[in-house]
């Protein structure tokens, strides 16, 4: 699992029939985070109905899929939870985009 | 899964047996460093928007050039996309219309 702030939205008219009425979130995580792949952001299905500017916790792999109720969905991140708040050593959270440096708060 | 901006079909004249009748899509990922709150992402994000590196997709949705689409990274996704014979770990699930980046 991942902690993540959701920065944005996606929309798709064409995508795989297990998609439809899905909401997919555009995530960039917060802190440690090793993707498959060299990005700074995941796409997440949500089922929980997060809102843009909230820090969430993404599930990544098989458990994404059984977080949406079903195995069968093409997906390997969704959204396990809205984090009301997050207590951490001063400066170690960090946020891989602006370097900033932010630390702890959800909101 | 990640967003990304097809750039090309790759052909093969010779493939692995789990590619044969596939579509693989040469994809750049869609980069958020810089990009302002309130940025609207659709197929005309160019440049620094975009990695420079590339990764190869197999794609059963008919992605043109130039579209924004979701890759789903994964040997489950693959099997319920275009099954478990394919040989790839890169699915394309979805063709954006429109992404946003709001904080």
């Amino acid at each position: 699992m991942i902690l993540g702030r959701v920065v944005g939205q996606v929309w798709a008219t064409r995508k795989c029939r297990r998609l439809e009425g899905q909401k997919l979130l555009l995530v960039q995580p917060l802190c440690w985070h090793l993707p498959d792949h060299e990005t700074d952001h995941v796409v997440a299905v949500d089922p929980v109905g997060a809102e843009v500017g909230q820090d969430v916790v993404i599930c990544m792999g098989t458990p994404a899929r059984l977080a949406l109720g079903d195995t069968r969905f093409p997906v390997e991140a969704s959204v396990a939870a809205i984090v009301d708040d997050v207590e951490m050593w001063e400066g170690r959270l960090q946020r891989p985009v602006n370097g900033s440096g932010q630390s702890g708060g959800a909101r | 899964m990640v967003l990304g901006k097809v750039i090309g079909t790759v052909w093969g004249s010779k493939q692995s047996e789990g590619l044969v009748s596939f579509r693989v899509v040469e994809i750049r990922r869609v980069s958020l460093e810089g990009v302002k709150p309130g940025t609207s992402l659709g197929a005309d994000i160019e440049g620094p928007m975009l990695t420079e590196s590339t990764l190869l997709a197999v794609d059963s949705l008919g992605a043109d050039a130039g579209q924004l689409v979701v890759v789903s990274i994964g040997s489950r996704p693959r099997d319920i996309v275009v099954g478990p014979g394919v040989t790839t770990k890169n699915t394309v699930i979805a063709i954006v219309d429109q992404a946003s980046v709001d904080c």
